[in-house]
């Protein structure tokens, strides 16, 4: 199905129409809970306050306003719930309405309406599909929704034999299996006949009520690739799909070649490349060192004899950039002498391969040390709770990135994020519940930037990402967004649900025209967002 | 599309602004042809002349409420079997297997994306291709 311009532009007409008479409703029902809650209740009034409030809950969020969507419904159950009271209101429940419409009017303020832009269609299409075998319906229901949240597409089979045509129809990233079988050998044995019919089964993600081992047993024999019982912890199943179904590969590995033959530099430079490994070629070794910052290679491929410096020479020169320590060298030499070689790999080399080399043995030795050498990386440089960039790495990024825009005189965005009192939310859940916020919230950064942003854990409970190419207004709208799906998702622990929320900064290059001015600006801006009544985003202002 | 492709929606909702929304979605993304009725009263009175393939009901309408509107449709011989589909911000599981139980085919979630309405009802409907 297409969509023509047209339609967009009449819908995104529409937005802004609704947009407009947006503060005469919010006025309306301010007015009308005013007038409510300072005379004697009426429950005819309130009944009609509630349909201002329910309409809006189920249109905002249509026309591009899902924040005063999500308050409207807010403040909706509260008035819903003072109406089956059968008593009047307490002074309390009538406060607490009265801050859930003043919150309501706030965002119906601040929130601009989202457009229907190439951003958000992007995402969409991200999108990934997941089969649920689940009898148990309100389960599934409740399991579709979370998952929605991050980006996953769910559809529900009621059994085995109406999952069967559908993946015939369209293979899912995984299937996530949570039947009551009378007993385990049947789901087994179901399993397995959907394995006869489909031998390229995505990975099955099993639930169950049952902990023994010998439960566990039957779902790993059944080719089970993770195991969950109830109750379930739905984030711990997001980070499993995630793992599992992880479709994008991860960053291209980076090699640089180095050797003084342009044409052997090129055939070796080709092979990696036919292994997807992204190359760079360095003729004269008297480049390497000035050409590392550009490229930021995993590994380096030299020969070992060059006329303007050899390479142990080359290799003792980059162990003593501090920066580069992790960055693998091996040599490629037709030299045959083991003694020579030891003495290569004594001045820092980390292997060393003879030519002539089959071109499958480069890719394989090259690829082995490169996972290695990026998995130390990751300890280096990434934070261990959340797999983000750590704070030393996003503020290097900020710097590489900077330059790279004021080169190519781009747009870049630094967005700042604070999680709104994290303290109170230790304090009270302890600290398992908010580790399990700041994991919520890495993952929704992670899954609604684009792989081309950079996202770090800046702090405690702050994070920091960089969006090259983004101008401040796409930021807010995509950050906005973010805002609402986090304030959006319940959280659990064992003295009951509850809400969090964050606050964001965000400053914008070259309005701020320097790492340092950037992470000022957008500082600042968060804590304007804070003193403004959190929950927000706002934008640096020069 | 053929003609046995229900194709005649007829939407009951009592609120403007969704009421447009819902008929650009319907009509000029997914190409059905909708009649869109204010109130349960006005649904039944347009009803019999329209004879539609499908009905969308909103719940919460004032007066006559979306299960109210879908007892009295029934009563209509050429609403008897017409699938019916409400939309509701409502949609905890309990309300769910509510509304299904008053003989709703599914419910559809409110906000909804004008983008994929159509696309979703006709899900619903089952004759996506």
């Amino acid at each position: 199905m297409t969509t023509s311009t047209k339609t967009l532009e009449r819908l995104q007409l529409l937005r802004e129409a609704f947009f407009e008479q947006l503060p005469a409703r919010i006025r309306k029902i301010e007015t009308d809970w005013l007038n409510l809650a300072g005379g004697a209740w009426n429950n005819a009034a309130a009944k009609e306050l509630r349909f201002l409030l329910h309409n809006l809950t189920g249109s905002a969020g249509s026309f591009g306003l899902p924040d005063v969507g999500l308050l409207a419904r807010a403040a909706d159950h509260m008035i819903e719930a003072l109406l089956r009271a059968s008593t009047d209101p307490t002074h309390e429940q009538l406060e607490a309405m009265t801050r859930a419409i003043a919150e309501l009017q706030q965002a119906a303020v601040i929130e601009r309406p989202k457009p229907l832009s190439p951003l958000v269609a992007a995402t969409a299409t991200l999108r990934k599909l997941v089969y649920l075998v689940d009898d148990d319906h309100g389960f599934a229901q409740d399991l579709v929704q979370s998952l929605d949240y991050f980006g996953y597409e769910v559809r529900v089979f009621k059994n085995f034999e109406t999952l069967r045509p559908a993946l015939q129809r369209e293979a899912p990233a995984a299937i996530v299996i949570d039947i009551m079988f009378p007993d385990d050998m049947v789901g087994t044995a179901e399993v397995e006949k959907l394995r006869k019919t489909n031998p390229d089964l995505p990975p099955l993600i099993f639930i169950s009520v049952r902990d023994d081992f010998e439960a566990r047993l039957g779902a790993v024999r059944a080719g089970c690739s993770a195991y969950f019982t109830k109750p379930i912890d739905t984030g711990a199943i997001v980070d499993c799909l995630d793992q599992r179904t992880r479709v994008q590969p991860r960053e291209a590995y980076r090699v640089m070649v180095v050797d003084d033959s342009p044409l052997e530099a090129a055939s070796y430079a080709l092979t990696l490349q036919s292994a997807g490994i992204e190359t760079s070629i360095v003729n004269n070794p008297m480049e390497v060192t000035a050409r590392l910052a550009d490229f930021l290679p995993d590994l380096i491929l030299m020969d070992l004899n060059m006329p303007q410096c050899s390479g142990s020479e080359l290799a003792a020169a980059i162990r003593q950039l501090d920066a580069y320590l992790s960055v693998s060298i091996v040599f490629l030499s037709s030299e045959t002498d083991r003694d020579r070689q030891l003495s290569a790999l004594r001045d820092g080399g980390d292997d060393f391969l003879t030519k002539p080399i089959k071109p499958e043995h480069l890719v394989a030795s090259v690829l082995v040390r490169v996972e290695r050498a990026r998995i130390i990386r990751s300890f280096m440089l990434r934070d261990s709770l959340t797999g983000l960039f750590n704070h030393t790495r996003i503020k290097e990024q900020l710097a590489t990135e900077v330059v790279r825009a004021r080169r190519s005189k781009a747009d870049l965005t630094l967005v700042m994020v604070d999680i709104d009192h994290f303290k109170s939310v230790n304090d009270t859940y302890g600290h398992p519940v908010g580790d399990r916020v700041i994991k919520s919230i890495s993952r929704l950064l992670l899954q609604r930037l684009r792989t081309t942003d950079i996202v770090g854990r800046y702090g405690g409970e702050e994070f920091a990402a960089i969006l090259p190419g983004t101008d401040a207004e796409q930021a807010r709208g995509v950050l906005d967004n973010i805002r609402a799906t986090f304030h959006a998702l319940r959280h659990h622990s064992a003295q009951g649900d509850f809400v969090s929320s964050f606050s964001c900064g965000i400053a914008v290059f070259p309005k701020f025209d320097s790492a340092t001015l950037l992470l000022d600006a957008a500082d600042r801006a968060l804590y304007e967002a804070k003193q403004a009544g959190r929950n927000r985003v706002v934008i640096a202002k020069a | 599309m053929t003609d046995s492709t229900p194709n005649r929606v007829l939407y009951v909702e009592d609120e403007p602004d969704i009421q447009t929304i819902a008929q650009i979605a319907l009509e000029t993304i997914g190409g059905f042809t909708v009649r869109t009725c204010s109130s349960g009263h006005e649904a039944l009175s347009a009803a019999p002349g329209f004879a539609p393939d499908c009905i969308l009901l909103d719940v919460m309408m004032p007066g006559m409420d979306g299960p109210s509107t879908l007892a009295a449709l029934r009563m209509l011989p050429v609403c008897a079997d017409v699938p019916v589909i409400f939309i509701t911000a409502k949609v905890q599981p309990a309300e769910v297997a509510h509304y299904k139980a008053l003989g709703a085919l599914d419910v559809i979630a409110k906000p909804f994306d004008p983008m994929t309405l159509a696309a979703t009802v006709r899900k619903i409907l089952g004759t996506c291709s």
